[in-house]
């Protein structure tokens, strides 16, 4: 959750790159990032608005919103982007300015960008773009916490406490592999930060005296839906039953909250059986560096409503069968006609959390230069050291259908389809070119 | 241009607040699930529909009538509502449906700053209701599936304007007997006004069930709220009131959206009244189908929580969602419990005995 601290409304003029540039930097030191970080966003700011003045948004008026998220400082660009008004390559990644006048000051300007910060967002919604600049506080390292003294008598769930969640984290840190904690888990400044802020919170398993025989984790994931985390129980052998109450107590205090479903990515052995249902195989790289095969679980909060799924022939199979496994009831439209339209001017929007060294990809805008954006894109991920890419296709979108065989072709597999990620299900595919440790 | 942005002219509580999307209509939901036929026990209607009297009401209204405004504050219906429970008819308010009744009292006593006190896991619209008012929530958890008096108590502050006690308690069937709820009355003292929500209380045989309306001589804060939706067969229609005390009703009523009660549905309100043999009918089928479901569904190993009301609880070992999507598949639909904080149970409405022996056969290949 953010608060906003301050906006800016200016027309992308070059001239105004200072002014930008000092927003965003000074702004960000005002939150209390220290002179280095305060600066790397000041520099992505100024990267990014000379490439709107440049060549993407030229003279537009563009909105920069600086948020206080607490643990972090999140730079907000925004302005409207008419699809057919706008010419949207400059919003890939690996778009040059000016190649071919001068090679020597070609800049790639979207990509230093991104590696000024700690994440870095670009979106389509609605009739505007989005570019979301992320840079965290950075808290010192903890020392893992003793062991947790075994509880005594009846353990019940509940709401973690304030201090029980940098606690519970460390607790989990210590005990369980990199791939299923996040990085913060080890750094209990930050993870009371991320608490204090709404991004992070918690259910303990609990004796009558605060013993902690686990906790389960959850945080908002996207507007829909909610990552759990865990369970992470801390004795051996475990309190029993300690994981089911964990996983009760979380679904139900998330079941009023407005929310579709929960994602466990990388659930832990403690997940009770038919608590969440399974989806699919994701490659995902621990804060450790090694990527692991993870089985992603889902379950819905509310009762499903039924859906259209607009879907390319080549994935059909796939999604079918994978909304079938999870009893999802859905209207299937398959892309008629060509599947791209002429001309050039494809994009991509993409994420990058250079923490989790994890890079996605989604459809901006589709052209028939697909399949070459898509290598090129994909060659500057890799030389950037994010290997595994993922893409998400909207199956609510039915224009996100015709980006399928430039994704299948440069090596994409269909992964899992996770119901109600965004306007309708997802599709989720990942690019496999590390290999995982199973 | 840059885009017109809408958020900065929306509350912070009704931005927090996602908006409750009902289900589909019954031929889309078909369509979409492939089945011929749709038994719905989600919304604890009553199987046998509305009395017969009410149900002639219906067939021999007159369509130029829908032309006319109806009755602004369903007049007739308040003097034959208050000729029935023994009060003045000023005593009643008429609502469009229970629900606009518990916005109505939210709104006439509640400021910012000020809180309701409820349970936890019960019927969810007096937390919504307050929440997207911008009124504090206080839940309290349930002790035994029952309503947690002292609980209830301990979080009455300055600020508490209203106590919800939903008796029988929707979904878990407990109710506080009539000691029990003089008691609590007593002991709030006058500090905020208390609802009972006697939705069902047609269904309740238990002689120590109480009557609400007996505690307003006594203690005029009580607010007693009853529905034509349920035991009188009218959801459709959407009639629900309140009884209380002259003074409480009178403010109250400052608040209330006049002519929302249609016409119709307040004449067919006024014939189901008269129909005497229509509530033994009624018990005499919920009890039989609950008696059935409970043995069939115990029978299968799960555990059943049946008790007040024209519905059970149950158990699932799989989650209450994927078994909302496999029996919709079956043509069954139940309602989920994860939105009423119990995770992995599914609540079953009492309907005809087909559509009881449809669910039990639904449910066996929905979990094998």
């Amino acid at each position: 959750m953010y608060v906003t601290l301050g906006e800016l409304r200016v027309p992308a003029k070059a001239s105004l790159v200072p002014l930008v540039a000092s927003f965003a930097s000074r702004g960000a030191a005002a939150l209390g990032l220290d002179e280095k970080d305060s600066d790397a966003l000041g520099i992505a700011a100024e990267e990014v608005f000379s490439h709107l003045a440049a060549c993407a948004a030229p003279g537009r008026d563009v909105v920069l919103r600086l948020d206080d998220g607490g643990w972090r400082a999140g730079l907000e660009v925004r302005f409207a982007a008419e699809p057919g008004r706008v010419d949207f390559r400059p919003f890939n990644l690996t778009f040059r300015t000016t190649p071919e006048e001068d090679p020597l000051l070609a800049r790639t300007a979207l990509a230093i960008a991104s590696r000024m910060v700690d994440r870095f967002q670009l979106r389509r919604q609605d009739r505007e773009i989005l570019l979301t600049l992320t840079r965290e506080r950075r808290f010192p390292k903890g020392e893992p916490p003793p062991p947790e003294p075994r509880p005594e008598g009846a353990v019940s769930a509940r709401a973690a406490r304030p201090h029980e969640i940098p606690l519970a984290a460390g607790l989990a840190a210590a005990r369980h592999p990199a791939g299923q904690v996040l990085p913060a888990f080890g750094s209990p400044g930050t993870v009371s930060a991320m608490a204090a802020a709404g991004d992070l919170d918690a259910v303990v398993a609990a004796d009558a005296a605060g013993r902690l025989a686990g906790a389960l984790f959850f945080r908002p994931e996207g507007d829909r839906l909610v990552e759990l985390l865990g369970p992470f129980l801390f004795q051996e052998p475990a309190v029993e039953g300690a994981a089911r109450l964990l996983v009760d107590a979380c679904l139900a205090a998330l079941g009023r909250a407005g929310r579709t479903g929960v994602l466990a990515r990388n659930p832990t052995d403690a997940m009770p059986p038919n608590a969440l249902e399974p989806l699919g195989p994701l490659d995902l790289r621990g804060a450790d560096g090694v990527v692991r095969r993870v089985h992603a679980r889902f379950r819905q909060l509310d009762e499903d409503p039924g859906g259209i799924a607009h879907l390319h022939p080549r994935l059909e199979p796939f999604v079918r069968e994978a909304l079938r496994r999870l009893a999802f009831a859905r209207t299937f439209r398959l892309l008629e006609g060509p599947a791209v339209p002429p001309g050039e001017g494809t994009a991509f929007a993409t994420e990058i959390d250079r923490r989790n060294g994890q890079a996605h990809l989604k459809p901006l805008w589709l052209g028939a230069d697909a399949r070459a954006t898509l290598d090129g894109l994909l060659a500057a991920l890799s030389a950037e050291g994010l290997a595994n890419p993922t893409a998400e296709l909207d199956l609510g979108e039915p224009w996100h259908a015709g980006f399928a065989p430039a994704l299948l072709d440069a090596g994409f597999e269909p992964r899992l389809v996770v119901p109600w990620a965004a306007t309708g299900d997802v599709l989720l595919l990942q690019r496999t070119t590390e290999p995982s440790a199973r | 241009m840059t885009a017109w942005t809408l958020e900065p002219l929306v509350p912070e509580f009704v931005r927090q607040f996602e908006a409750y999307v009902p289900s589909r209509p019954d031929p889309e939901l078909m369509a979409l699930y492939g089945v011929p036929r749709l038994f719905r026990l989600n919304n604890n209607e009553n199987p046998l529909g509305p009395p017969a009297a009410a149900q002639e009401v219906l067939r021999r209204f007159p369509p130029p009538r829908a032309a006319v405004y109806p009755s602004g504050d369903s007049f007739y219906l308040r003097r034959r509502l208050g000729a029935a429970l023994g009060v003045d008819p000023e005593q009643v308010l008429v609502g469009n449906g229970a629900n606009e009744a518990i916005g109505f009292v939210i709104k006439a006593f509640c400021q910012e700053g000020d809180n309701i006190v409820t349970a936890d896991r019960t019927f969810a619209v007096y937390e919504w209701t307050a929440r997207f008012s911008g009124i504090d929530a206080r839940l309290v958890p349930l002790s035994d599936l029952g309503f947690d008096d002292e609980g209830m108590l301990a979080r009455i502050d300055a600020r508490t304007k209203v106590l919800f006690v939903c008796n029988p308690n929707n979904p878990t069937g407990t109710f506080w007997d009539r000691e029990r709820l003089r008691r609590f009355v007593e002991r709030v003292d006058g500090r905020a006004v208390v609802v009972v929500d006697e939705a069902y209380a047609e269904f309740v045989e238990d002689a120590s069930y109480p009557d609400g309306l007996a505690l307003l001589p006594d203690h005029p804060n009580v607010v007693v709220f009853r529905t034509f939706s349920k035991m009188w067969g009218l959801a459709g229609l959407r009639v629900g009131y309140l009884v209380g005390e002259r003074k409480v009703v009178d403010t109250v009523r400052r608040t209330c959206t006049v002519y929302s009660v249609n016409g119709l549905a307040q004449e067919a309100a006024l014939a189901a009244l008269g129909d005497d043999g229509h509530v033994p009918a009624t018990r005499l089928l919920v009890r039989e189908e609950k008696a059935y479901l409970a043995s069939e569904l115990s029978a299968m190993g799960l555990t059943v929580n049946a008790r007040e009301g024209p519905y059970v609880m149950v158990e699932l070992p799989v989650s209450d969602t994927l078994a909302y999507r496999r029996l919709m598949a079956e043509g069954v639909m139940v309602r989920t419990m994860t939105g009423f904080r119990f995770p992995g149970w599914i609540r079953v409405s009492i309907g005809r005995h087909d559509a009881m022996e449809a669910f039990v056969g639904a449910l066996r290949r929905a979990l094998a």
